[in-house]
């Protein structure tokens, strides 16, 4: 969850910055209807970042197993040369 | 980091409060840069017909729907304009590449932004068919379809500048 946070840690904050920071720069922050807007932006935010951290986990997982299976060899270990 | 790395993230940064500024004034007709590719797009994609009003928008009154200066997508263009000039820091290494990938960041970012701002609008039209389009469903499907196309292209970006980056030679 971490990784995807920091790998996602770009693209996320320049959108907080373009729809929370700036608006609140200028003055927005005191108005009702601003906390609400915050309020569905930060939702929305933590949907993403959870989609995105269970399907990535699962194609990963999906990679690695389909890694395994194209690996035809069954034992770690190789034999010497002239050994069976 | 370098100067030229400042340059180029200074020029993002005036790009996208110049961008702010001019989103507070802007009417319709000045963002019909946006509209109309985006309610082209949407009409091609969803068979539905949308036609320009002046002072209003874009409107297809067959399906009750309406493209405002809001929808532009103007906030996810300059999102992306700054995602994308962060994430590609590392190649501006003279002033010359800073303010290239800065000019490459602006051209990306509205093609991105029509895409999205296309499939976003297709999807608020057929929740609106299907009588799902309470203000704040609408709210969260944009900030999900949006933040989702942002994350998008910014991987795609890394990906893309990763694999053209000539190899250090050491």
């Amino acid at each position: 969850m971490l990784d995807y946070l920091k790998r996602l840690a770009i693209p996320i904050g320049a959108y907080l910055v373009i729809t929370l920071v700036l608006p609140a720069a200028n003055g927005a922050a005191t108005h009702h209807e601003f906390v609400h807007h915050a309020m569905w932006v930060l939702l929305g935010c933590a949907l993403v970042v959870g989609a995105i951290a269970v399907f990535g986990t699962l194609a990963e997982v999906s990679l690695a197993g389909l890694r395994r299976l194209k690996n035809t060899r069954t034992s770690s270990r190789v034999p010497p040369r002239g050994q069976p | 980091m370098k100067k030229s790395q400042w340059f180029g993230l200074a020029l993002a940064a005036i790009i996208v409060v110049a961008g702010k500024q001019y989103f507070r004034e802007a009417s319709a007709d000045n963002l019909h840069w946006l509209l109309a590719p985006t309610a082209k797009c949407v009409s091609v994609l969803t068979g539905t017909h949308f036609v320009r009003e002046a002072g209003v928008g874009y409107i297809d009154r067959s399906v009750t729907f309406e493209i405002a200066p809001v929808c532009s997508g103007l906030q996810f263009m300059l999102a992306a304009i700054l995602a994308l000039s962060i994430g590609w820091l590392s190649g501006m290494q003279s002033w010359k590449a800073a303010a290239k990938r800065v000019a490459v960041a602006v051209g990306v970012a509205y093609a991105a932004t029509i895409v999205v701002n296309t499939l976003r609008i297709a999807i608020a039209l057929h929740m609106h068919a299907h009588d799902l389009s309470g203000s704040e469903l609408h709210r969260l499907e944009g900030v999900v379809v949006y933040l989702g196309g942002l994350c998008a292209l910014y991987a795609m970006a890394r990906h893309l500048d990763e694999r053209t980056r000539p190899c250090s030679t050491t």
